[in-house]
């Protein structure tokens, strides 16, 4: 068992020009492909083409932002949810009397689209520090008490995915079998892990809430920051660029300019 | 016996935590695998339960290939005493807690609850068997979690750090029960940095660092030699320091504990009249 669908929420620390856009320009896009993806869900009327267009900037993007691998990692954790969203396309095949052609179609787009609405939110999350996430939040003027509850959901989901391969290999040295025998007993051997799963967590819970306050969190209203959001020239150029082409792709939805397309 | 073959070991993230690690481990051996953090101590023994499946080389367990096993089969021979005995609790009560392994392993309800006696009898935690393991102190969470272990006695006893975290009674306790397993006739392997507890048991110390064996032979000589220590980043135990010292004056540099140097000094020296 991997827990490695969650690599896409792993921040690596790296200086590429991903890494040093402005995290707002960042979001901004990642919420471009996901709507434009989003809208773009009727069959024949270039879903497919869009999917793949997305998709394939979305590669660029995370190609020069060095995380194309843990990306790749993501989507062997998510396979089976990829799996099973193109076999439910293929099922139709046995149900609806439709053309095989039209199944095929439908099994490939929504499977692309799954994929480029995985990556759009990918894209953002790996390439961003938490903390700039939360300097995003709180530019949204999200209560800092919220984002940071963001923040740290972020940054320990990592944390506790290793805490739960810790514990699976404590119970495994104990006799408890993960690897072989039918599914059933396999399964109910997960729940020797969720007790000490949730014990731990509440536990760290308090102890961050202790260093929180040892900290002074929330001794002052107004919270300054070390790191400062500053707006470059390149990341309004990018800001524009996306926005251009996201009122494009808008603009080409209502006047119906893909219909017929795949 | 335990064969590890030329064993190189590299995690997902890329870091190479093994780089061609050979050993040997005969039944009835006290080794303790020692190094700085980092070194690769814990890495090697998550090896000896098949935890961890070498990149490169190979693991036999009694001729036994890791990589052919679960964790679960090879557990039974191999049991691993984990650094923080929390992951492993589950349980309402310390005597569930240890019969729930027994019952894994197979035995029946009779020699369960006869063994579940007989180590938290061992452990001096029978007292407890009816408390929660997570309300216990962090010395007894280190003597319940080595009490699930030996319960099925396995026959290669592995602990990783035992001393971390733990106060001298509790040492000297944990110093009692690994003789008594060695007297018995247990394979026990150790990982440690801890020179000062390693060395009152005398076992074959093997040194690691960054990866590699950098030293391997019986205490008297490794835990003695500051050039090999320093190899892997430990300090020379008390002992030998200042029988090294003295060694200036005559003295067999070579002793280990208290009681040997003593005898060697006082050897040498003239009682004072009046005394």
């Amino acid at each position: 068992m991997s827990l490695k669908i969650l690599d896409g929420l792993k921040f690596k620390n790296i200086d590429t020009p991903v890494h040093r856009l402005d995290p707002r320009v960042k979001l901004l896009i990642s919420i471009y492909f996901f709507v434009v993806v989003i809208l773009y869900g009727s069959e024949w009327r270039g879903m497919l083409t869009i999917s793949l267009i997305v998709i394939l900037v979305e590669v660029l993007v995370l190609a020069v932002g060095r995380v194309a691998r843990s990306m790749l990692n993501t989507l062997r954790g998510a396979a089976p949810i990829i799996l099973f969203i193109a076999l439910l396309q293929v099922l139709g095949l046995f149900t609806y009397s439709q053309p095989g052609e039209l199944i095929l179609y439908r099994a490939v787009a929504y499977t692309i689209r799954f994929l480029a609405f995985l990556a759009s939110f990918s894209l953002f999350f790996l390439t961003t520090m938490p903390d700039e996430v939360g300097n995003v939040l709180t530019f949204l003027k999200v209560p800092y008490s919220y984002a940071f509850a963001m923040v740290a959901a972020i940054r320990f989901t990592p944390v506790i995915a290793d805490e739960i391969q810790q514990i699976m290999d404590a119970q495994r040295s104990r006799g408890l079998e993960f690897e072989r025998g039918d599914l059933t007993k396999r399964l109910r051997n997960l729940t020797y892990v969720f007790v000490p799963l949730i014990i731990s967590i509440i536990r760290r819970s308090y102890e961050m809430a202790e260093a929180l306050e040892i900290k002074c969190f929330g001794a002052s209203k107004k919270r300054t920051s070390y790191r400062v959001l500053r707006f470059t020239a390149t990341d309004a150029s990018i800001a524009i660029i996306a926005s251009i082409l996201f009122v494009l792709a808008i603009l080409a939805y209502h006047l119906q300019t893909l219909q017929g397309l795949p | 016996m335990i064969e590890v073959g030329n064993v190189r070991y590299v995690y997902p993230s890329g870091v190479e935590a093994l780089r061609g690690v050979s050993l040997e481990v005969r039944e009835g051996e006290l080794v303790a695998i020692m190094g700085e953090n980092g070194s690769g101590k814990t890495t090697l023994l998550r090896h000896l339960n098949g935890l961890l499946k070498p990149t490169e080389g190979r693991v036999l367990i009694d001729g036994q290939d890791t990589r052919e096993s679960t964790v679960a089969e090879l557990s039974r021979k191999v049991g691993i005493v984990f650094q923080s005995p929390d992951a492993m609790f589950f349980s309402e009560t310390v005597y569930s807690e240890v019969y729930f392994s027994l019952k894994m392993f197979g035995y029946t309800d009779a020699e369960a609850s006869r063994r579940v006696e007989w180590v938290l009898r061992l452990m001096d935690l029978w007292k407890y068997r009816d408390r929660s393991p997570f309300t216990l102190s962090g010395g007894e969470k280190k003597r319940l979690s080595i009490a699930i272990v030996l319960a099925w006695q396995p026959k290669y006893v592995v602990i990783d750090e035992p001393t971390a975290g733990q106060d001298a009674p509790n040492r000297k306790r944990l110093e009692q029960l690994i003789s008594k397993l060695r007297n018995e006739g247990a394979t026990v392997i150790l990982s440690s940095h801890d020179v000062e507890f390693i060395i009152d048991l005398r076992p074959r110390v093997i040194l690691l660092s960054r990866g590699r064996i950098v030293a391997d032979g019986p205490a008297e000589s490794i835990l003695t030699d500051e050039d090999k220590l320093e190899r892997a980043s430990l300090l020379l135990p008390q002992i030998p320091l200042i029988m090294k010292k003295l060694a200036v004056y005559g003295v067999n540099p070579g002793c280990l504990t208290v009681d040997e140097a003593l005898r060697e000094i006082t050897s040498r020296l003239k009682p004072v009249r009046g005394w």
